[in-house]
């Protein structure tokens, strides 16, 4: 029996190992507009390795893209208004995206933009530049019925 | 050992499941059906705008480009003025009237005015376009955005306004949807007015019902029990009239899920007050509702 429970810990703390425990800072700047329907922005991650700093860079890019807007940019308004409720109701689709990266599919850059070093409130963190194709991604979004296509 | 691999089994079928979640259940999306208009000033000729402005042009086939893009279809504007004959236009005169002649006859429900414009400075050229969508019945401006190209030392302005449309149109597009979120949540629009014929005995004032009520009261209960949410507004009332400019419909039959009509509603008034004993014509023009009782 404790065999079982060991085996099912051992699982689970794997899931969670691939995970940024780091939470979400907002900390993302709108670069330029190359092309439409993609957007360049530079984002501050933090974790304990520059590995880890640079998943949580890249996923907070996509949390402020998708929940909250680019201000500045095309792309000011967020995709989806009510964070909290769409990751309550599709809860899979976003642990799919962020925690398990799928959003790797829409990035077309990824470019550490500062070195990995310490910062003043005592977390190791990088800035990185990033190039995502938004259209690719809102049209992932409107696929999977997360958000409504354009109409009523 | 058996044991063991039946908990992983298990364990990776709610993970599975967790997935399949996601593809929530397949809802049609109704498109209302938009067309892409020019901006002309008054008294000049929409076609001549048209033609004789190829930055326009540009931006207004980069604007659709963008509703395609979004997999949304638009009707063609050149099309449909080219159905206005020659005649007619000139007929018609201002650009105030071909515009409507044009919507009326494209049947769009929204149109997307354009305007391009080229500045030249020292310090470079660019464009700056100006969309702005309106609801082609009740003439409410649905989403409204304003995009500027680079500037550049360049004369090629088609780029440039490939640029300024570049920068706007999804935000543009987001600001439209969001309307459309709200349309779908609230209702949408249509304005009642309901009068009476010149020989009819009866007016608001009539008084129905033991409690001796005026038949305008009993027109404001009844909006508050079939006005979408309950949600309408009265612009004025007096015997002889009540003009309701804003009374909420859904925009989808909750029973059927198919478009819910102006004419729907329009027959439900015309039901009820039929229940008091009352001769009633109505006409439906758009999202108007014209409501004559006898």
């Amino acid at each position: 029996m404790i065999k079982y429970i060991l085996s099912l810990l051992i699982i689970c703390n794997l899931q969670f190992a691939c995970k940024s425990t780091y939470s979400f800072t907002g900390e993302v700047q709108h670069l330029q507009q190359e092309e439409a329907g993609t957007i360049s922005l530079r984002s501050k991650g933090y974790g304990n390795t520059k590995q880890e700093a640079l998943a949580h860079a890249e996923k907070s890019a996509f949390e402020t893209l998708i929940f909250q807007g680019i201000p500045g940019s095309s792309f000011s308004k967020a995709m989806i208004s009510n964070k909290a409720e769409a990751l309550k109701t599709h809860a899979a689709f976003f642990k799919n995206l962020l925690e398990e990266k799928t959003y790797k599919t829409f990035l077309m850059a990824s470019e550490p933009s500062s070195k990995y070093g310490m910062a003043v409130k005592g977390q190791k963190n990088m800035d990185v530049n990033l190039k995502i194709n938004v259209r690719a991604l809102r049209k992932h979004l409107e696929t999977k019925q997360i958000i409504r296509k354009l109409g009523l | 050992m058996k044991h063991f691999l039946l908990l992983i089994i298990l364990f990776n079928c709610s993970q599975i499941f967790g997935q399949i979640d996601t593809i929530a259940e397949q809802r049609p999306t109704i498109q209302p059906t938009v067309m892409v208009i020019p901006f002309a000033k008054e008294h000049q000729s929409m076609r001549n705008v048209l033609e004789n402005d190829i930055y326009l042009r540009v931006a207004m086939t980069k604007v659709k480009e963008g509703f395609d893009n979004r997999g949304y279809s638009t009707i063609d504007f050149r099309g449909r003025l080219k159905q206005l004959s020659n005649e007619d236009a000139m007929e018609l005169g201002n650009a105030e009237s071909v515009k409507q002649k044009v919507i009326e006859l494209s049947g769009a429900d929204i149109y997307v005015e354009t305007e391009a414009k080229v500045i030249k400075t020292s310090k470079g050229n660019s464009v700056t376009v100006i969309v702005t969508a309106y609801d082609a019945f009740s003439g409410q401006s649905l989403a409204n955005k304003v995009g500027s190209s680079p500037k550049f030392y360049t004369e090629n302005y088609d780029k440039l306004t490939q640029k300024a449309v570049d920068d706007l149109i999804d935000d543009f597009l987001n600001t439209l949807q969001e309307k459309f979120t709200d349309m779908l949540e609230n209702g949408r629009t249509v304005t009642i007015n309901i009068g009476f014929s010149e020989d009819s005995e009866m007016d608001m004032d009539s008084e129905f019902t033991d409690d001796e009520e005026f038949l305008s009261d009993l027109l404001e209960y009844w909006f508050e029990d079939n006005a979408y949410k309950g949600y309408f507004h009265i612009q004025g009332v007096t015997a002889t009239k009540m003009m309701l400019d804003d009374v909420r419909i859904p925009v989808k039959d909750p029973k059927s899920g198919r478009n819910y009509r102006t004419t729907r509603f329009a027959a439900l008034i015309t039901k009820y007050l039929k229940t008091l004993d009352l001769d009633v014509v109505r006409d439906v023009q758009g999202n108007k509702i014209f409501i004559t009782i006898q």
